[in-house]
């Protein structure tokens, strides 16, 4: 059963995070969520790019039972030359439910500036449900920016594939799911 | 055909005095006056009255772009034109036929559309119908005839399950002071092979739009319906709130192509929503031109299984304007699928923003939706968002979505002027390319205008 909104619920575990990446810096960020029972997870972020700098934030999401996951990032290119490469991917089973956003905000003075988002969702129950948002905030024009977001469920015929190699079809699902979630 | 090179044509309002203009401000006596004037039956008047009620409780959204320069007070609700409507072109009077030749619609009226109803303020003036497609039993009204000659059937579908009363603050607005609009009914397996099209312009001080569109597509019929509108340029705001509800029912199908290019300084706050059954087809084209500030998020609910809904739309702003657009789709059936393809252009300090939503609920089984966003910026004083919102609830989904945001490359434009462009021309050329995929779905005539218009806008705005 999930929340309705009707007041502000407890948050079991939020992490905000505020991140410089100094000029020609290069940073990776690696966030694993794990999520179950009737916890509430938020994961606010933060990221400035200096010049040249570089960040790459990789993030799984692993959710099931009744559990909310609310992931807002927002990677703010200040200066020329910046890159970041935003990929999420979430994995929900029983009643979970995930929102994740992830933001560029390219700033007038980020000149040659490149962004990526990349977010994947899979849905292995009938009542879960993702909520990717992949957002661009673009000011200047000499950039490279894109963004991608998918949902969709196990690939019937990769497991197949494994079964009639021998796996039983919780083994292949586990399977799948672990590739899935190796970014 | 009309090539426009000058769109100061636009912008210089046509001298005919209007027979009725109320004051500005909105209140009930107003609305009263309204409904009365047009003769309407009390269901309307009742529901013009909830519009007003919850219109006036509601507040701004606290989202989207900044609406405070729109004078809500300041502006006259209802204007009526000095004439009858006509259902020849020469029996119009001279003034308001000057106004649309100025804009060039005698060409477009002319060849291949089967019916043209031309709006000037707040009444059709001039509706014609093809005689073959009334034999079909097609019906293609005016919206304030057919309140009181279809009654019944206006009843049940006129802001009832498609775009209700209160769906949000402009469109209850909407529900109190829509005046004039189109009325489409096509029976069952009538297929209208020649696109439907009315042509509106607004054209007062003060005077906002509340036209009403409604289309019914019955069971297994096909239709292609157009609408593109001209307003010229004030030192105050105006304002379009209009509404248009398609409803497209089973094995149906219906195209619905706007081009909308309201002048510099009107509020575009448009309300577009079809209702999609069993097997049946919606087709959005949009071309969002003009105007100072636009919010307009063509809505397909997917409610038949089988549905289906494309959306292609161009979004243009200019130095000054805002375009805040994005299609929405709900999938509420099993195997319903949609493509939606948004290509905006930002150029001398224009602000274009997608904000879309592809929603698949717990029972829609099976469904495939993709989304392609692209954004071109021109200069860096433009600015180009992108907030794409998807929700899915159903484990058997496939969607996907995709976007990308930048300028041109230099390459291209260095392999045109190595071909012997100048560098505008190229910029153009290549701009035109990027919105090729939608414009080539439009009828060629449309397809022409809404080129050079664009063209235009560079021009003016690339120095």
């Amino acid at each position: 059963m999930k929340m309705a909104g009707l007041f502000e619920p407890k948050v079991d575990v939020q992490i905000e995070n505020s991140v410089v990446v100094a000029r020609g810096e290069a940073r990776t960020l690696t966030e694993r969520v794990i999520a179950a029972g009737n916890e509430r997870v938020r994961l606010a972020r933060t990221i400035i790019l200096e010049e040249g700098a570089r960040v790459e934030t990789r993030t799984t999401v692993e959710a099931t039972g009744n559990a909310v996951v609310e992931i807002t990032d927002r990677i703010i290119h200040r200066g020329a030359r910046s890159t970041s490469v935003q990929i999420a991917r979430a994995v929900l089973d029983g009643f979970a439910s995930a929102l994740i956003k992830t933001g560029a905000v390219i700033e007038q003075s980020a000149t040659d500036a490149v962004a990526t988002e990349r977010i994947d969702a899979l849905l292995l129950s009938p009542d879960a449900d993702a909520r990717p948002v992949p957002t661009l905030e673009v000011k200047n024009h000499r950039v490279t920016c894109s963004h991608g977001a998918t949902v969709g469920h196990l690939d019937r015929e990769a497991l197949f594939y494994l079964m009639s190699r021998g796996m039983d079809e919780k083994m292949a699902r586990t399977l799948l799911v672990e590739a899935f979630l190796t970014i | 055909m009309t090539m426009i090179a000058d769109r100061a044509r636009f912008d210089i309002a046509a001298t005919a005095t209007p027979r009725f203009r109320s004051a500005p401000g909105l209140n009930e006596k107003l609305v009263r006056k309204i409904s009365e004037q047009k003769n309407e039956p009390a269901w309307m008047l009742e529901k013009r009255l909830l519009g007003l009620r919850l219109y006036q409780e509601t507040s701004l959204p606290n989202w989207g772009p900044d609406l405070s320069g729109l004078d809500l007070e300041g502006i006259s609700y209802f204007v009526e034109p000095n004439a009858k409507e006509e259902k020849s072109w020469d029996a119009v009077p001279p003034e308001i036929r000057a106004a649309f030749e100025r804009i060039g619609l005698p060409q477009a009226e002319r060849n291949i559309f089967a019916g043209v109803g031309a709006q000037f303020d707040s009444s059709i003036i001039y509706h014609r119908l093809k005689e073959r497609f009334r034999a079909k039993g097609v019906i293609f009204e005016n919206m304030d005839a057919a309140v009181r000659e279809y009654s019944d059937l206006v009843k049940k579908y006129f802001m009832t399950s498609c775009v209700p009363v209160n769906d949000h603050k402009f469109a209850m607005l909407h529900a109190a002071v829509w005046s004039g609009g189109t009325f489409i009914y096509v029976p069952p397996g009538v297929k209208v092979e020649i696109p439907l099209q009315a042509y509106f312009r607004m054209n007062s001080p003060h005077g906002g739009q509340f036209e009403h569109t409604l289309i019914i597509a019955d069971r297994g019929s096909d239709l292609h319906y157009i609408e593109g509108c001209s307003a010229p340029r004030y030192a105050s705001s105006s304002l379009h709130a209009g509404c248009v509800e398609i409803f497209v029912m089973e094995g149906a199908r219906v195209r619905y192509s706007s081009i909308e290019n309201w002048s510099k300084n009107t509020y575009n706050l448009n309300t577009k929503r079809a209702l999609v059954d069993k097997n049946a087809t919606i087709e959005w084209l949009n071309g969002n031109l003009g105007s100072g500030t636009t919010m307009l998020y063509p809505c397909s609910v997917l409610r038949g299984e089988g549905a289906r809904s494309e959306s292609l739309g161009i979004a243009f702003a200019g130095p000054g304007q805002n375009q805040d657009t994005g299609t929405k789709v709900i999938h509420t059936a099993p195997r319903t699928s949609s493509t939606t393809t948004s290509k905006s252009i930002a150029v001398g300090g224009g602000v274009t923003t997608y904000r879309g939503l592809v929603r698949v609920g717990r029972k829609a089984d099976e469904v495939k939706a993709t989304v392609v966003c692209d954004a071109l910026m021109l200069d860096n004083e433009s600015v180009a968002q992108t907030y794409p919102s998807i929700k899915v609830e159903n484990q058997t989904a496939e969607v996907a979505h995709e976007a990308r945001v930048g300028k041109i490359g230099d390459e291209e434009i260095f392999y045109l002027m190595s071909r012997g462009l100048k560098e505008d021309a190229a910029t153009r050329m290549i701009v035109s390319g990027f919105v090729e995929t939608v414009t080539k779905s439009l009828p060629l005539e449309y397809a022409v205008e809404l080129n050079k218009l664009i063209d235009l806008e560079m021009e003016r705005s690339v120095a």
